[in-house]
């Protein structure tokens, strides 16, 4: 069994630039955890402190409620994969998978247990025999897997360890180890930049931007209900449509050019929030916005003529770019090869799948419904420890209890 | 065979076992507390196997291969820079380069100097007037000698300062030391 808990963890560095901020975050036994947002936001850095090859500079790290931050990686229980794995190149498949298990003792027919057990998950019988250099990119990241899992550690740590492999064997990998993780059911934290990966493979999901976390939550809860913009924008492919106006009193969200209705559940919603003839910010997935002469007919409301800049045919579904407003809006359609540039089209807009954003504060303007309970942060306890917990709340969770608040006072 | 350095940001006799045996067993020659040397055969080898065992057994282990041989007096700033570093493989151009960059004038004049006893003037004119034109062909017709001479140069160099002319990396770090 193995849990983690990252309570307000923060890196600074000698120059006194900051990495990471005020993390918290609770890992449940088994889970396949992804940290996934740009270069640069802290997530190698995150799983570092986990591993214990960076310094925590505040905060504590606990695993399975035992505190980490002075114990040294090797005494961690941990294994870790790299980007850049290093196989030992004068070693076979079997000597580098054993070699650590060697050094550390362990009697000769455990090793071979062990080795043996980890090739068959990996389908790497065959090359037991065989030096790295005899090996494709995808065999040598599975020894380098094998190291990992021989350790039989409670924790795995992976960071961004498809990232050298083509975008084919890419595919391939992944299912290989969410196969791998149902078979051992260990905890992993999974670092990547590709919210593919991240939304494909997560049990849950982390997304990070400049040191912080920005939402923690299911695949599906990151996608339909992003916390804010940039959450919004990051995770989908292609990325959400942002567009700035205003949503009147009559219930119409209108720009310079634009005027489309909006659904009286989000107008109430928008009002109830203070945000009728304010600026906001409209945000619709690619999917939503269809150019089937039904879903138009359907809704005359909200379907506006549009000229295509761009018709990208990818083989099952085109994106389809046009100009509203000098944004640039994507529309993910059916396969269809006869649109070209310059075409003029209509197209439906599916407002009961669109977003409203703060511009100020790009925060998702929402309330909690008693059909939902998005789970945004991982401290957010239950309301009777949460009240016995709030010495020790940070910032973060105090903006979830304070966006939980209305339905609290509902209650 | 090659030396090697070892600079281990930690040196436990445990980091040092793991280290030794992803080697093949070795010997290694302290030279302070955290530097050591080793004699290797193969320095690709050597410095995959480093990198493996500083990743599997979580190691900060800097290497540094000793391609040519430098005085002592110059040996404080591959400790200072394995120091900094404290993991991975480095030859004398990733130090040479690092300082470059960085405008130390007191690295530059010292490793010129050194050079300066070792190579030539019309040596070094030649490698400079090489990197600046980029084609050998061309250099040696600028220069009013025949290829195989300016190849002679260009070896002569990369066997005194283990600078190859004909790598970008290496023709950056023999312009900035020089110019």
């Amino acid at each position: 069994m193995a849990t983690l808990s990252f309570r307000s963890l923060n890196k600074v560095y000698d120059n006194n630039v900051q990495a990471v901020f005020d993390f918290n975050l609770e890992v449940k036994d088994k889970e396949f955890i992804v940290f996934v947002g740009p270069s640069g936001c802290g997530k190698s850095t995150t799983l570092r402190m986990v591993a214990g090859l960076e310094e925590i500079t505040d905060g504590e790290l606990y695993i399975d409620d035992v505190l980490v931050n002075d114990v040294p990686p090797k005494d961690r229980d941990i294994a870790m994969v790299f980007q850049s794995y290093a196989l030992y190149p004068h070693m076979t498949v079997y000597d580098n998978m054993s070699f650590g298990l060697k050094l550390r003792k362990v009697p000769k027919d455990e090793i071979e247990r062990k080795v043996k057990a980890a090739a068959d998950i990996l389908g790497l019988n065959p090359y037991l025999d065989r030096k790295p250099k005899a090996l494709s990119g995808g065999q040598r990241q599975r020894v380098a897997l094998g190291r990992a899992i021989v350790r039989n550690a409670k924790v795995f740590l992976m960071d961004e360890p498809l990232s050298n492999l083509d975008a084919k064997l890419r595919v391939q990998m992944r299912a290989e180890l969410i196969k791998l993780h149902e078979q051992l059911g260990t905890t992993t934290i999974y670092v990547t930049h590709d919210q593919i990966e991240a939304m494909t493979m997560a049990s849950r999901i982390v997304v990070m931007s400049e040191g912080r976390i920005q939402q923690v939550g299911s695949p599906k809860e990151i996608y339909d209900f992003p916390r804010n913009m940039f959450v919004a924008g990051f995770i989908g492919t292609p990325p959400m449509n942002f567009l700035k106006g205003k949503v009147t009193e009559a219930g119409y969200f209108e720009t310079q050019s634009i005027k489309i209705k909006v659904e009286n559940e989000q107008v109430e919603l928008l009002k109830k929030k203070g945000y009728i003839d304010k600026d906001v910010v409209l945000g619709i997935r690619p999917e939503f916005i269809s150019e089937d002469e039904n879903e138009v007919k359907k809704r005359p409301e909200t379907s506006l003529n549009v000229t295509i800049d761009v018709s990208e045919l990818l083989g099952s579904e085109t994106n389809l770019h046009f100009t509203l407003d000098d944004a640039a809006i994507v529309a993910k359609i059916a396969a269809r090869a006869d649109l070209k540039i310059g075409d003029k089209i209509d197209v439906a807009f599916k407002m009961e799948k669109a977003h409203f954003f703060d511009p100020r504060t790009t925060l998702r303007i929402q309330e909690y419904s008693p059909d939902y309970q998005p789970e945004e942060y991982s401290d957010a306890l239950p309301a009777a420890e949460a009240e016995e917990e709030k010495p020790k709340k940070k910032l973060f969770g105090k903006k979830a209890k304070k966006d939980a608040a209305p339905q609290q006072e509902e209650e | 065979m090659n030396n090697i350095l070892l600079y281990f940001a930690k040196p436990s006799e445990e980091n040092k076992y793991y280290i030794t045996n992803a080697l093949d067993p070795i010997k290694f020659d302290e030279i302070n507390s955290n530097l050591f040397c080793a004699l290797i055969d193969d320095i690709d080898i050597a410095s995959e196997a480093i990198k493996a065992a500083s990743q599997e057994f979580y190691i900060d282990v800097a290497c540094y291969i000793v391609d040519v041989n430098i005085p002592e007096h110059l040996y404080k700033y591959i400790s200072s820079f394995l120091k900094e570093k404290q993991n991975g493989v480095y030859r004398l151009v990733d130090i040479i380069d690092e300082h470059i960059l960085k405008c130390d004038n007191v690295f530059k004049n010292d490793f010129k100097k050194y050079f300066q006893s070792k190579l030539s003037n019309e040596v070094i004119d030649t490698a400079i007037e090489f990197i600046l034109i980029g084609n050998s062909i061309k250099a040696s017709k600028e220069l009013f000698i025949h290829r195989n001479t300016l190849n002679y140069r260009i070896e002569t160099v990369k066997r005194i300062t283990s600078l190859d002319l004909k790598q970008f990396k290496d023709q950056l770090a023999f312009y900035g030391l020089f110019h």
